[in-house]
């Protein structure tokens, strides 16, 4: 663990002062509750621009480790960072901090969503609300899609997942126990990836 | 009630470390575990949850805590959304700190290359679980089909869409 924690320290040199944990709660919790419509780009904006934790080079190649981890890409960049700096507690300050006000906003909009379901007026807003959740949505899908590799295994891997998943409804545990161990060794094979 | 947070439980943490590739990729099973094999929740329930918390500040996957809210109150609610954090942020916490130290390592850029189409087919469910309970006249598909493409071209700040469709919708002309 001491050597662990003893390489993330030295990256911490360009940093004047490592924040406390307090500095890492109270800052993402600001991330949280002004993260409107997606947090990456003011966790970006705080860590970056704002904090001088990270310079954009160094953000840039923690982002790809924080999407390839399992859960929001922030939530990990969240740990990460509270990890280099403060070990197991910065984490759970950055994340706490992060899903604070999130939290509390999301429990109070169902209460209000259970209380208001049959009105009109909610029925009016979600009628317009929903299309363009939806449309989100099919973005992020668009935008992935033009990133893959232009080649047969890439399509291939996306309509067996799609089937299974999204027609089939297999269940995800099984799917992803077999679909991600295939995908990952052909891509080992494929000499392009490896250099 | 205490099986039903055991379910939660269980389930978000389960949910939380197949999320490779953000939260969102898990949404397609989410649906079918909670609306088809439990009837904690309605489809059309689920989905007004989904777009509900698109328009609430914070992470992607808090759509979890309203559905722990419907299924088991506030325990349920809380349950929930430590289920989706915790987890994954442990995995982070000790894979994360590892890999940061090995990202020269030859098999992670295949991890990543292999699993981003498989991201991709799994974010395609989602969309089709979403579109196929939403989607269901010709002003609604016309909205999701223009909210696709400006988020697609542009680099506008997703909440607006989400904030002119909630207008149009009050409007009343969806």
């Amino acid at each position: 663990m001491t050597a662990l924690t003893s390489k993330p320290a030295a990256d911490t040199a360009s940093v004047p002062d490592a924040p406390t944990c307090f500095e890492l709660f109270h800052n993402f919790a600001i991330v949280g509750l002004t993260g409107f419509g997606g947090v990456l780009p003011w966790a970006r904006r705080m860590i970056v621009e704002r904090r001088g934790w990270l310079s954009d080079l160094e953000f840039a190649e923690l982002l790809p480790l924080a999407q390839l981890l399992p859960g929001p890409n922030v939530a990990n960049i969240a740990t990460l960072l509270g990890r280099r700096y403060r070990g197991a507690a910065g984490s759970a300050a950055a994340v706490f901090g992060l899903y604070l006000f999130p939290t509390i906003i999301t429990i109070l909009l169902g209460y209000a969503y259970q209380r208001w379901s049959d009105s009109p007026i909610m029925h009016r807003l979600l009628s317009g609300l929903m299309p363009a959740a939806a449309g989100l949505m099919i973005a992020t899908v668009l935008k992935l899609v033009v990133s893959l590799p232009r080649n047969v295994q890439s399509l291939v891997f996306v309509c067996m997942t799609f089937a299974a998943v999204g027609l089939l409804t297999l269940p995800l545990l099984a799917v992803l126990a077999v679909l991600g161990p295939l995908a990952t060794w052909l891509a080992w094979r494929t000499p392009a990836v490896r250099s | 009630m205490w099986t039903t947070l055991l379910d939660l439980l269980l389930h978000g943490v389960m949910w939380s470390m197949l999320a490779v590739g953000g939260s969102n990729v898990t949404l397609a099973d989410i649906q079918h575990y909670t609306v088809e094999t439990r009837h904690w929740l309605t489809a059309a329930q689920f989905v007004s949850f989904y777009s509900i918390t698109q328009a609430a500040p914070g992470p992607n996957g808090m759509a979890v805590a309203l559905i722990g809210l419907q299924a088991a109150g506030l325990p349920g609610a809380l349950v929930s959304t430590l289920a989706n954090c915790v987890p994954s942020s442990c995995i982070a916490f000790f894979v994360g700190g590892w890999f940061e130290q090995h990202h020269e390592v030859r098999w992670v850029g295949a991890v990543r290359h292999g699993l981003a189409p498989v991201t991709v087919g799994l974010l395609a469910s989602a969309s089709f679980v979403l579109a196929r309970e939403i989607d269901i006249n010709a002003m609604r598909i016309g909205l999701t089909v223009v909210c696709a493409a400006i988020a697609f071209r542009s680099k506008l700040n997703p909440i607006w869409l989400v904030l002119a469709g909630a207008m149009l919708g009050l409007s009343g002309v969806m």
